[in-house]
């Protein structure tokens, strides 16, 4: 996936809209989640949660680097599931969105982003597409992460080199 | 007592996902994410993470076709073959991150659920070796990561004494 990233809008945890447009500025990592999620959801909040937690230290944190969690199940999250699985991860609300919108909104956000989801029959479980895009201030896809094995580091990393050539 | 059920039940703590997630997360920590084309360790300083898949546009999800060895219903107490074969437009995929199965008897809590990493064992095939230690009704559901997707579906066992 390439090129600019799309204009998402959801609904945040403290109930308010917000955009992938409003966000421009910060750099953005955009991930993908629901709260039913038995393992590669939660691991990755986790991963993320350590990203947050070294950039929190950087102090760049919520400054110049937002984390959006865009919920893929909103027929079974909730705004209040979605926070009570957020507070797992500590999440800091000044830096990482987790936005929800309605099913018809999800699915269309789903497919800008070039993400599948497909309910396993008889559970509330999905399978899905497992990625992380990493978007720059301006807009552009930078990069996309294998979910699977996303590595806190390399993001800092990464995150940390789109900085430092803002400021060249 | 329904799988939908079942299944409902089990998700109603986030905190007992999240447990469990941690779990998962400590196995893969503890013995380095195995996964049957690739091995990556959370902890590597190799940057990893973005290698091993083409991330471009949306890729359909893998398919997935379940099966054990002997077919049909299984004895208590004998080995099983569980096997999955994952394909992607019709080609085997060989490239897998991760293919665990995850096994528990019907009306099991979530903390009984077993968890096993399967190897891959032929042309886009991954399979466990499994005893069922009593009779009845069993869940087996496979969890494949590959090519950027996750995919999972509980699959009913019998197994007979």
């Amino acid at each position: 996936m390439t090129g600019q990233a799309p204009n998402s809008a959801g609904t945040n945890v403290n109930g308010k809209t917000v955009t992938m447009n409003a966000l421009t500025g910060k750099i953005r990592l955009v991930t993908f989640f629901y709260t039913h999620c038995p393992d590669i959801c939660p691991l990755t909040a986790y991963q993320l949660e350590q990203v947050q937690n070294q950039l929190v230290q950087l102090r760049t944190f919520g400054t110049k680097v937002a984390i959006v969690s865009i919920d893929m199940d909103p027929e079974h999250d909730s705004l209040s599931t979605i926070r009570l699985w957020s507070r797992h991860f500590h999440a800091n609300y000044s830096g990482w969105y987790f936005l929800r919108a309605n099913l018809k909104q999800t699915n269309q956000i789903l497919s800008a982003w070039g993400v599948q989801k497909q309910s396993v029959p008889g559970t509330l479980y999905l399978s899905h597409t497992v990625k992380t895009v990493l978007v720059d201030q301006n807009g552009n896809i930078r990069k996309t992460y294998n979910t699977a094995n996303l590595n806190p580091s390399e993001i800092v990393s990464d995150v940390n080199g789109i900085i430092a050539r803002s400021n060249w | 007592m329904s799988l939908l059920t079942e299944v409902s039940d089990l998700v109603k703590s986030n905190l007992n996902r999240t447990v469990v997630a941690f779990s998962i997360l400590s196995v893969f920590t503890a013995f380095g994410l195995s996964g049957c084309g690739n091995t990556v360790t959370n902890n590597s300083s190799s940057n990893t993470s973005s290698m091993n898949m083409n991330m471009s546009g949306t890729e359909s999800l893998p398919a997935v076709k379940f099966s054990t060895q002997p077919k049909g219903d299984l004895k208590a107490g004998e080995n099983v073959r569980i096997l999955v074969f994952v394909s992607q437009n019709s080609q085997a995929v060989n490239d897998a991150d991760m293919v665990d199965f995850e096994i528990w008897k019907n009306g099991a809590p979530m903390s009984a659920h077993q968890m096993f990493s399967a190897k891959k064992t032929g042309n886009g095939q991954y399979s466990i070796i499994h005893m069922f230690p009593t009779q009845g009704t069993y869940y087996v559901m496979y969890h494949v990561t590959a090519r950027g997707s996750h995919v999972m579906e509980p699959q009913k066992v019998i197994v007979k004494s």
